[in-house]
């Protein structure tokens, strides 16, 4: 699903050039719900932009779904964002004036898609919201307002769900409710790509891929690592 | 990109903006009133002198007055060529095509006119019995002279009613005798008030004579200051005044290539100039509403670039589930287009309102003018359109990592 080859990713500013990947290949396959952990500033959510085609990398190469992804324009890759990534974000990103249903209708608006509002109830009904469709972000809480991010980065039925932080902001009762969401997502068969800090949160994950200054030091199966991470903590 | 349903997420947005959507307005609204209320002005204007002349039944008419060339206002009889006669007149009637009545006009300006002691200056209206049919002159009391009198130069006036009260003050001028340069005249007729002609004349304080009178016992002159020939059909005004050209052309001898030593003008003609003059007023207000609209767009310009800064996470996102750099350029000039056509409307209005208001109060007309109303709206989301596309290319070319940033 996900292969990428020696990518770099080097940021200059002019004043300043910093290394934010220095050679990093990874592989995800169909269906795994990976975990990428690291001490702030270690690449993590750069590694994670270049995988959702949000950024692209410096050098080295990236196939996503079998097709080079690297040295692609603007367009192609906004279409690939469009149809086969669905991103989740710390702070929900939810257009505040729109509802929930028009929130989850907002990648449908892009590229050549038909049913829009019938995809969109679905995908809202799928996170168990519903009877909150016509409800603006300000009237939702926290956790719902993430589940309404998560319908719609799943409205267009993504090949991967890119989640960057997604319990960041929420109390602990709430994270475990997103977090329920994506195992039943994992479970389905889809393959999540989950950006953390936290060890509760990687816990979730069947592999954890550790990076830490720009390269990948530790790549795991989840089991172990929530044994370590249990036995660390008194 | 499906634009309704981007617009209508956007509409929200900047109803929710109140301040820099109203701001945004007014950067087109102000040109946009002012335009309204030069073009409704100069609309009333129009409708005004289309409507006097059309009272005085000057359409479906020709006038012929001697002398080449532009000559402005009423020419006294002394003052203008003698080349315009009355069997001109007559020749016109009988072989020209259509023509109805024809009014015969000799018209001198500033005579003496007595009444006991009482004297006034004025001018004096030597025409046929049939003028009242080309040019509307109610006689408020008596009545005006006929054929008879015509024929026998009889020595009777028919006077405006501001020469009545310079001459009469309140006592009745019928059947009284006043001195035109010591001739004497009964009065038989008192003309209803009718305020200023189309060309600015005043209509109240003049004296009409029989032509036959005027020509034979007080100017001693043959020729005409004014022929006027009514078209039977309305459409065929200008041919028949371009026949009737041609006419006295031939009848003066007037070689080819040489200019003519009469001039013809109708109605229509004149409603043409005005609308001309009007359209120059009308073309440099505009170019200066055109100003403050293109300060207007700066306008929208700068604060379009503060609303992208402020909402670089929405453009993130929006990019994050797959907008192109053109979406995002499409959604920004589009939401200006739309607040600017709004600002544009609402300039409409209050341009119309403050056109019929000081239409009310100054006693000038305003009237409407819906294509100038649905381009002046156009104009200001054109303006719109434009000024928004430096702003939201630069939406465009934000980074999406950079933006989701916030």
């Amino acid at each position: 699903m996900i292969r990428m080859q020696g990518v770099q990713k080097i940021y200059d500013t002019g004043a300043v050039r910093v290394q934010a990947l220095r050679d990093v290949s990874l592989h995800v396959r169909r269906g795994e719900l990976v975990a990428l952990m690291g001490p702030s500033g270690c690449g993590k959510s750069t590694l994670m932009n270049i995988m959702g085609c949000l950024d692209a990398p410096t050098a080295g190469s990236y196939a996503l779904d079998g097709a080079e992804v690297a040295g692609l324009d603007d367009d192609a890759l906004s279409a690939i964002r469009n149809r086969k990534i669905g991103f989740v974000f710390q702070s929900f990103n939810l257009l505040p004036r729109a509802t929930a249903l028009e929130n989850v209708m907002l990648p449908l608006i892009y590229g050549d898609w038909s049913e829009v509002r019938e995809k969109a109830e679905r995908a809202l009904a799928a996170v168990g919201l519903a009877d909150r469709s016509h409800h603006r972000p300000t009237q939702l809480s926290g956790g719902q307002q993430q589940r309404v991010a998560i319908a719609r980065a799943l409205v267009t039925d993504p090949l991967i769900l890119m989640a960057d932080e997604p319990t960041g902001n929420l109390d602990s009762a709430s994270s475990e409710e997103i977090m329920a969401l994506f195992e039943r997502f994992h479970g389905e068969g889809r393959t999540i790509v989950l950006v953390t800090h936290a060890p509760e949160i990687a816990r979730y994950a069947e592999r954890i891929v550790r990076l830490k200054d720009g390269l990948i030091v530790g790549d795991e199966p989840a089991v172990a690592t929530a044994a370590a991470a249990a036995g660390a903590q008194p | 990109m499906k634009v309704m349903a981007t617009l209508r997420v956007s509409a929200r947005e900047l109803t929710a903006n109140r301040t820099r959507t109203a701001f945004m307005m007014l950067g087109v609204l102000i040109g946009i009133a002012a335009l309204t209320v030069v073009v409704s002005m100069g609309e009333g204007a129009k409708a005004q002198v289309m409507a006097k002349m059309e009272r005085l039944g000057a359409f479906g008419a020709v006038m012929i007055v001697p002398g080449g060339g532009v000559t402005r206002g009423m020419g006294s009889v002394e003052a203008v060529p003698a080349t315009l006669t009355v069997d001109d007149a007559e020749a016109i009637r009988r072989d020209v095509p259509r023509v109805g009545d024809v009014a015969l006009v000799q018209v001198k300006h500033n005579l003496a006119v007595k009444f006991g002691a009482q004297s006034t200056t004025t001018s004096v209206w030597g025409v046929t019995p049939n003028y009242p049919r080309l040019r509307t002159t109610p006689v408020a009391r008596g009545e005006f002279f006929e054929a008879e009198e015509q024929a026998s130069a009889a020595r009777v006036a028919v006077i405006g009613p501001e020469t009545a009260t310079a001459l009469f003050g309140d006592a009745d001028p019928l059947e009284a005798t006043i001195r035109i340069e010591n001739v004497p005249f009964k009065v038989i007729g008192v003309l209803r008030a009718q305020g200023t002609s189309p060309g600015g004349g005043n209509l109240d304080d003049r004296i009409f004579i029989p032509q036959n009178t005027a020509s034979r016992r007080l100017f001693n002159v043959a020729h005409l200051t004014q022929v006027l020939i009514r078209v039977r059909a309305r459409d065929q005004v200008a041919a028949t005044a371009e026949r009737a050209a041609g006419l006295l052309r031939e009848r003066h001898q007037i070689a080819p290539g040489m200019p003519d030593d009469f001039s013809v003008r109708i109605a229509e003609q004149l409603l043409g100039v005005l609308t001309a003059t009007s359209q120059t007023l009308t073309l440099f207000l505009s170019i200066l509403a055109g100003l403050s609209l293109l300060v207007g767009g700066f306008i929208v310009s700068n604060i379009m670039l503060i609303s992208v800064s402020e909402r670089r996470q929405e453009i993130g996102l929006r990019r994050a589930v797959g907008a192109r750099r053109r979406d995002i350029v499409t959604q920004f000039v589009l939401e200006a287009g739309m607040v600017t056509a709004a600002g544009g409307l609402i300039g409409v209005l209050l341009g119309v309102a403050s056109a019929f208001l000081a239409g009310r109060l100054l006693g000038w007309p305003a009237a409407l003018s819906w294509p100038a109303i649905g381009g002046a709206v156009a104009f200001a989301g054109a303006v719109g359109l434009v000024f928004g596309v430096q702003p939201a290319r630069r939406a465009a070319q934000l980074h999406p990592v950079e933006a989701l940033r916030g």
